[in-house]
């Protein structure tokens, strides 16, 4: 791996008593898109504040292409950046707005003139340049605030919940828009969101963080199938939650002993925990099944409390191994269930998560 | 508000000196006015001192007003009345004020003379110098309380963005900042370009019978010359130059900076 862009080191910020952000390091190659991901206060946006220069790390280091930038004023350092509330110029046009940084950075008029109309093609406004930005609906304001970022060919583009202000159906095609486009440009991205399913889409490395510290980072997959700690289970996707004992090893599997006599293998995790250690079971409910067990599953009884219609598929909260477990079923069995009728949970034990900690 | 304006308008065309009772109609102060070289010198400082006064206020002003607008709700809650205190005095109060610190025993000529800067007490009274810099004592809350409501309506993000997109302090005032401030600066300067051109307890009281301002000059016609035919025609003439500033800046605001109203 070459050397990488971004680089942040044991980087803490102190607000006053409160650590906003503690002991983080991240870092990021040429060409990654990273997602910082958490709920709000978790200290993400501190730490893209940080690297753009707004906010003062209290310790720590940043580098963006090896070069110490921890102390450098803002309009010293080599990123662009795409704010929440896009934050365009409202007295300059469209192609102003994007002009703006090539001014500072001396461009000549000419070369200015050709990287505007490159980017306005690029984000598909060209005939809108002229514009001011209130004459702009959401989304195209937000695609100059990333033109007027990239215009000015940045190390590092850094993106502040860029789709939080447009509506459902618009940030999910701007989100698939941003990322053909920052895969075809080949920019190193940090990117900030309290949305997982953005992050899921558009990360090519997640950093889930919680109270100023790092929970776990991994790609999407990792992230989503394998993580490390409830919350990070808990914040992505549903998951279910079931307390219980390890019981004993065997072979590759771990035994477990949950409530209501309920015993269920886990596949062993790297960091198996030791026999009579109180555990947490972690499962999505995608990967419980009603009924209709393979050889190798997990078999366990448990009782129908109630059952909601969602479309394309049904959630059944069903109270089994001590716990209240939701499933989710995408086949028509769901329909024929009633309140109190009594069901056998299939579960894959490579689906099974244990997790430290009762 | 219109009554007492026609009245002056009837009085400035009396024929005669007199006050009442004058007979006739006729121009003859207008043209006394205008085709004076004295009187029309009077009305150009005025207009200058107007200038110099109103450049001087945003010039001092900005800095506060900006300052005050980025500053927390905390910090602002002993500083605003700090602005506002001297508008709650009399404007009589103010100027007396002014002159027992510039008059001859005053604190200024006492401190230079305590350093040994100076020998004997300067004369710092009656001057125009002194006069515009109590004027924009006076006036400066007027143009901070104007652009820090401006400069309040500016989303911080804007210079941070400016920022980001590798413009200094300097690039980022200049090309974002002042131009979204400019209502502010044109409405607080046409407040204080007003109030000093139409000031004459201030030029009177600190500036004496050196320093001659219209406003000081038409009270003078009117309460001491009796002549209110011709303070009536001096009075209409400042009127009708100020309206024509106002409606300039007004326009000017209007076509050049409109898109930063919405």
């Amino acid at each position: 791996m070459s050397a990488s862009v971004l680089s942040m080191q044991s980087l803490r910020k102190e607000f006053g008593r409160m650590v906003a952000v503690d002991d983080l390091s991240i870092d990021v190659p040429k060409g990654e898109l990273v997602c910082l991901l958490g709920p709000s206060g978790c200290g993400k946006t501190t730490t893209l504040r940080m690297v753009a220069g707004f906010i003062e790390p209290t310790a720590g280091e940043i580098r963006i292409q090896g070069r110490d930038i921890t102390r450098l004023p803002p309009y010293k350092r080599d990123t662009g950046m795409v704010f929440q509330s896009y934050a365009l110029f409202p007295h300059l046009t469209v192609a102003e707005n994007i002009e703006f940084g090539l001014k500072n950075l001396k461009v000549p008029a000419a070369d200015r003139k050709t990287r505007v109309q490159e980017m306005l093609q690029m984000v598909e406004l060209g005939a809108l340049g002229g514009r001011l930005p209130r004459q702009l609906s959401g989304g195209q304001q937000q695609r100059v605030a990333l033109a007027r970022a990239l215009a000015i060919r940045p190390a590092v583009l850094l993106l502040d919940e860029p789709f939080s202000n447009l509506d459902a159906q618009l940030r999910v095609r701007m989100r698939e828009e941003l990322r053909g486009l920052i895969g075809k440009l080949d920019t190193t991205t940090l990117f900030v969101t309290h949305d997982q399913e953005e992050a899921l889409v558009l990360a090519d490395r997640i950093v889930v963080m919680n109270q100023g510290r790092v929970e776990q980072v991994g790609p999407p997959r990792e992230i989503y199938d394998r993580p490390k700690t409830r919350f990070v289970a808990q914040f992505i996707g549903l998951c279910n939650f079931i307390p219980a004992t390890v019981a004993e090893s065997a072979g590759d599997a771990l035994v477990l002993e949950a409530g209501q006599g309920a015993r269920l293998r886990a596949a062993r995790a790297a960091s198996a925990p030791a026999i009579g250690t109180k555990a947490m079971l972690a499962v999505r409910p995608e990967n419980i099944r009603i009924g209709n067990p393979g050889p190798n599953d997990n078999r366990v009884p448990g009782r129908v409390r109630t059952v909601t219609y969602l479309g394309k598929a049904s959630h059944i909260r069903v109270e089994a191994a001590g716990a209240d477990l939701l499933v989710e079923d995408h086949g028509m069995r769901a329909s024929a269930l009633q309140p109190g009728a009594a069901v056998e949970l299939a579960i894959d034990p490579a689906r099974v998560l244990v997790l430290p900690g009762a | 508000m219109l009554v007492p304006l026609l009245t002056l308008v009837r009085t400035s065309l009396y024929d005669s000196d007199k006050s009442f009772g004058g007979a006739g109609w006729s121009l003859r102060h207008y043209v006394r006015f205008l085709g004076d070289g004295f009187y029309l010198s009077v009305l150009g400082q005025t207009l200058l001192y107007g200038l110099i006064v109103s450049v001087f206020c945003v010039v001092v002003g900005f800095p506060l007003g900006y300052s005050l607008a980025r500053m927390s709700a905390r910090g602002r809650r002993w500083r605003i009345p700090m602005v506002i205190l001297p508008l709650t005095l009399s404007l009589v109060v103010n100027v007396f004020g002014w002159l027992i610190i510039l008059g001859r025993g005053g604190l200024v000529n006492k401190f230079l003379l305590g350093l040994g800067l100076i020998d004997a007490p300067v004369q710092l009274l009656f001057s125009s110098f002194t006069v515009m810099l109590v004027m924009a004592q006076t006036f400066l809350p007027f143009m901070v309380l104007s652009i820090m409501s401006v400069v309040a309506q500016i989303d911080p993000a804007l210079e941070q963005a400016a920022a980001n997109l590798r413009a200094g302090r300097w690039t980022t005032l200049r090309r974002v900042v002042l131009p979204l401030a400019m209502p502010g600066i044109l409405a607080g300067s046409t407040l204080v370009f007003i109030l000093t051109v139409s000031a004459f307890i201030t030029p009177r009281l600190i500036g004496g019978t050196r320093v001659q301002m219209l406003g000081s000059m038409i009270y003078e016609q009117t309460l001491v010359t009796l002549n209110w035919p011709f303070g009536g025609a001096m009075s209409l003439i400042l009127l009708a130059i100020v309206f024509v500033f106002v409606a300039g800046v007004n326009r000017l605001s209007r076509t050049r900076f409109s898109e930063t109203r919405s």
